[in-house]
């Protein structure tokens, strides 16, 4: 094991792991805001990865731009699903995140079911013009991931700012805090939930379209990325952009770094390892909440 | 008033609670005596429901001892202390949404009584005492807020306490409830149960307490017959002053 | 009254009894009735700790392929017959339920759930990746093979009817745990936990310890279910005992017949398998994953319109039509004159 295939893997962990986090602040904001953990997370970012795929396949658009597309799409839909279904879902009281995970549970299964039968579940990879491979010192980078994960930090940077400078950012902030009292301060609550979920897919549609020049897609691809984001749900904490980062790099570099060392298949047991370790260490956020004073 | 002994059926020493760098209560001393009614009030956020819940064991105290019956308790925790005699009820109702309120109340007498049979006829002489009967198989979360309100009190009241913390059980109703549910109080103290409460409606704490212990921003301020509490010039600074009613 | 209640349940189990001495059932669809058994089986052991509890597992099949595999191994290797080879497995399981939930018992319910999924993800890898585990060779990604036999004294059969009738026999065992407990502390305790766990702490109820408890006969349960499966293919498949879909399946049977009832999760199983089985066999075969896609749309299309479940909302139903027919009663009881006020 050299020391630059563990640099090689060090680099591609980082710029996986960038995508990553977003895909995790996506789903991070959805549970911070509105409670809602949408087991479907990573069935949406399969969706939006086909349709990146078929626009840039058969309709030539450039993938980044796809982009664009996707976060229409994607957009609407949160808007929709929000409206009317987890907005009732959400004011079922104490038992609503069983209902939620539930409902999302069986979304995930149809959506898979339904990808498959329609296109089918052979792996579908395009190729575009960002290929190839930058050569910085004796390292080598991959072009597409470098640009991916700029534009994610971008996004990341750019979702910083939106939620600590802007109002709509405070009231994002103040009702994943605490929900009663946000309303209290007539903060419309309805409508932040919609802002924040039609957030959390439009980020997950951006993500499906940095993915497409380097990863290919299957209807099964979500579960692996949806997992992840779990795992930056519990280490960063709720809405926690900057460490929603850190998370995500970590776990990027901890699956690259473990594919180097025991290959891919086992490497997810890495990843397995670092979600029961964190729940161990049980930062704030994940414990059961004491009856507050 | 009623008399009782001087000896305390539980105190907290020096009981302090910290959220990393915020100090919500700050070492108070507080003590109830036995047959007694003991009133809490403060201003909003003064830190009376934290004190509460690490008297009843539901949050840890950062510093502090609690004795019951004159022995320290070394780790409170609530099923312990409720086990031992300490009963409580929640500020904002908590029912078992998915049983009815007979059942609900079981949840409370199954700790003396360990035959369902057993614990369903405790249960039901609870409802009978605080006039839920009617109700006894209504869905446990379909009542009213004064029957809500009840039903905390009669869950806490089958664990057979002897002490018993009552949070806000008054807030949000009507005058006629408000004197009902004093009544209510009364006569649970009337059958031997000593009973600290925390209250916002002033007049129901005044009419109600033996002796009332103020606490502002975390600290004790003021401690003695209403009378006095009424007239102490601090007390009466801190609510003008401090939060809101 | 409470008498009422059992004639039902006791004609259709003489009539499950009888069924297969009356009527000649070929040796598939025997199969469909062994395997409709075992999923109501498993559906109402997950019930105990997912439906009466809230501890709303994702990972169910950790214990039913630990019961698989131990049985299976205790069988081949040390020769132990496997009606008792289940109950060590199922004990063993048990324990192990404990000691990997303790520490997830203080999560909140969400991160509880996304535990059971990981460490689920974690034994289908380890058990796919090894071929031998603490020694012993368990297969791999090849699965725990070996062959079936005719030793009935080692619950090896040459036909299907006496499998059919051990499952039938755990299936009532476990409603008959699950009957017994609601209706005992323990079940109260239970479902005190699951509706407001705060609450029931200051109730004195002890939050932890009767969440391992419920955990430990819940997997106890299902592993036994799996040790069953075990003896009954003579194989034990990884990919299919520790896969997502075997364990989110049984929790949709559950969830849809109704969680937190008896009965909820037997009438989910035979309904989620039925629809399964018939879209499988008249679906044309370019249809792949059609039953999936059905199931997770039910699973939507319940969560949303029937929130407790098929049972809950046909007993909510029924009493409403009783409400309704005791209204109409009344009005006509107080006659034409009018002016009368209910």
């Amino acid at each position: 094991m050299t020391v630059s295939i563990l640099t090689q893997a060090l680099i591609d962990g980082i710029l996986i792991g960038g995508v990553y986090a977003v895909i995790g602040l996506g789903l991070s904001l959805a549970y911070g805001v509105m409670g809602v953990v949408n087991w479907a997370h990573g069935e949406v970012l399969m969706v939006s990865m086909y349709i990146s795929y078929y626009l840039t396949k058969f309709a030539g658009f450039d993938p980044y731009l796809t982009a664009l597309v996707n976060i229409l799409v994607l957009g609407v839909v949160g808007f929709i699903l929000q409206k009317y279904i987890f907005n009732r879902l959400i004011n079922r009281g104490k038992a609503a995140w069983r209902d939620i995970l539930l409902f999302t549970a069986g979304m995930s299964m149809a959506l898979q079911a339904l990808f498959n039968l329609l296109f089918g579940a052979e792996v579908k990879s395009v190729e575009t013009r960002y290929s190839g491979m930058l050569e910085l010192g004796n390292m080598l980078v991959s072009v597409p991931k470098l640009i991916s994960f700029l534009l994610a930090a971008l996004c990341c940077a750019g979702l910083y700012v939106f939620i600590q400078k802007s109002e709509m950012g405070r009231a994002l902030r103040a009702t994943s805090q605490d929900r009663i009292t946000a309303q209290l301060m007539s903060i419309n609550a309805n409508l932040v939930y919609c802002v924040a979920f039609v957030i959390s897919l439009g980020i997950v549609g951006l993500s499906g379209a940095l993915l497409t020049p380097f990863y290919s897609v299957n209807p099964y691809v979500g579960v692996s990325f949806c997992f992840k984001a779990f795992i930056i749900v519990a280490m960063g904490g709720k809405g926690n952009i900057p460490g929603a980062m850190l998370s995500g790099v970590i776990i990027g570099v901890i699956e690259k770094l473990g594919g180097a060392m025991v290959g891919d298949n086992l490497a997810q047991i890495f990843i397995f390892v670092l979600f029961i370790l964190i729940l161990l260490v049980k930062p704030e956020g994940i414990l059961e909440k004491r009856v507050r004073g | 008033m009623s008399e009782h002994s001087g000896e305390a059926i539980l105190s907290g020493k020096g009981v302090t609670k910290r959220f990393g760098g915020l100090v919500a209560v700050n070492h108070v001393d507080i003590h109830l005596n036995k047959h007694e009614i003991l009133g809490l009030i403060g201003p909003n956020g003064a830190g009376k429901t934290t004190l509460f819940n690490m008297l009843s064991g539901t949050m840890p105290m950062s510093e502090g001892e609690l004795r019951y019956h004159g022995k320290v308790i070394p780790k409170p925790r609530s099923n312990e202390l409720c086990k031992m005699g300490i009963g409580r009820t929640y500020q904002i109702c908590q029912p078992f949404s998915n049983l009815t309120v007979l059942e609900n109340v079981m949840v409370g007498a199954y700790i003396r009584h360990g035959k369902t049979s057993e614990a369903r006829d405790a249960a039901y002489q609870v409802l009978k005492r605080v006039g839920l009967e009617q109700a006894a198989h209504s869905g446990g979360s379909a009542l009213t807020l004064p029957q809500l309100k009840r039903m905390e009190v009669a869950r806490a009241l089958a664990t057979e306490p002897d002490v018993l913390l009552l949070d806000e059980v008054i807030a949000g109703l009507n005058p006629t409830e408000v004197e009902r549910i004093m009544e209510l109080i009364r006569e649970i103290r009337a059958g031997g149960m000593s009973i600290i409460i925390i209250e916002h409606v002033m007049r129901a704490m005044m009419n109600l307490s033996d002796r009332i212990v103020v606490i502002n921003q975390g600290t004790k301020i003021a401690e003695g017959l209403p009378a006095e509490i009424a007239s102490n010039p601090l007390v009466i600074e801190s609510y003008l002053g401090g939060g809101k009613h | 009254m409470k008498q009422k209640k059992w004639i039902l349940p006791v004609i259709v189990l003489l009539a499950a009894i009888l069924l297969p001495v009356v009527f000649h059932i070929g040796l598939s669809n025997m199969s469909i009735l062994i395997s409709v058994l075992l999923y109501m089986y498993w559906a109402s052991s997950w019930n105990i700790m997912g439906g009466y509890t809230g501890l709303f597992s994702l990972g169910n099949g950790i214990y039913i392929g630990l019961g698989a595999y131990l049985t299976g191994c205790l069988f081949v290797y040390a020769n132990l017959t496997p009606y008792a080879g289940m109950l060590v497995a199922a004990l063993l399981t048990g324990v192990f339920s404990i000691i990997i939930g303790y520490p997830t018992f203080r999560l909140q319910s969400i991160f509880y759930s996304l535990a059971t999924f990981a460490l689920l993800g974690m034994m289908k890898i380890i058990f796919t990746n090894f071929q031998t585990i603490f020694g012993v060779n368990v297969g791999g990604s090849n699965g725990f093979k070996f062959s079936p036999g005719n030793d009935p004294l080692n619950m090896q059969f040459s036909s299907k009817m006496p499998y059919y009738y051990i499952v039938l026999g755990m299936l009532v065992a476990v409603l008959l745990v699950s009957h017994w407990i609601t209706r005992s502390k323990r079940g109260f305790y239970f479902r005190a936990i699951s509706a407001n766990e705060g609450a029931a702490a200051s109730l004195g109820v002890s939050v932890l310890s009767l969440k391992m408890q419920a955990q430990f006969i819940s997997a106890f349960f299902s592993a036994m279910g799996g040790g069953f499966y075990c003896m009954f293919i003579s194989y034990v498949d990884p990919s299919k005992m520790f896969g997502v879909e075997l364990s989110i399946n049984v929790m949709i049977m559950c969830v849809v017949g109704g969680a937190n009832t008896l009965w909820g999760p037997v009438i989910g199983a035979g309904l989620i398998y039925t629809i399964n089985r018939i879209v499988t066999m008249y679906a044309p075969s370019s249809l792949n994953g059609l039953a999936t896609l059905i199931s997770g749309l039910i699973l939507m299309i319940c969560v949303f319109f029937l929130p407790g479940g098929l049972i809950p909302f046909l007993a909510d139903e029924r009493e409403k039509r009783a409400m309704s027919r005791r209204k109409a009663t009344l009005q006509k009881q107080s006659g034409g004159g009018g002016g009368i006020h209910e």
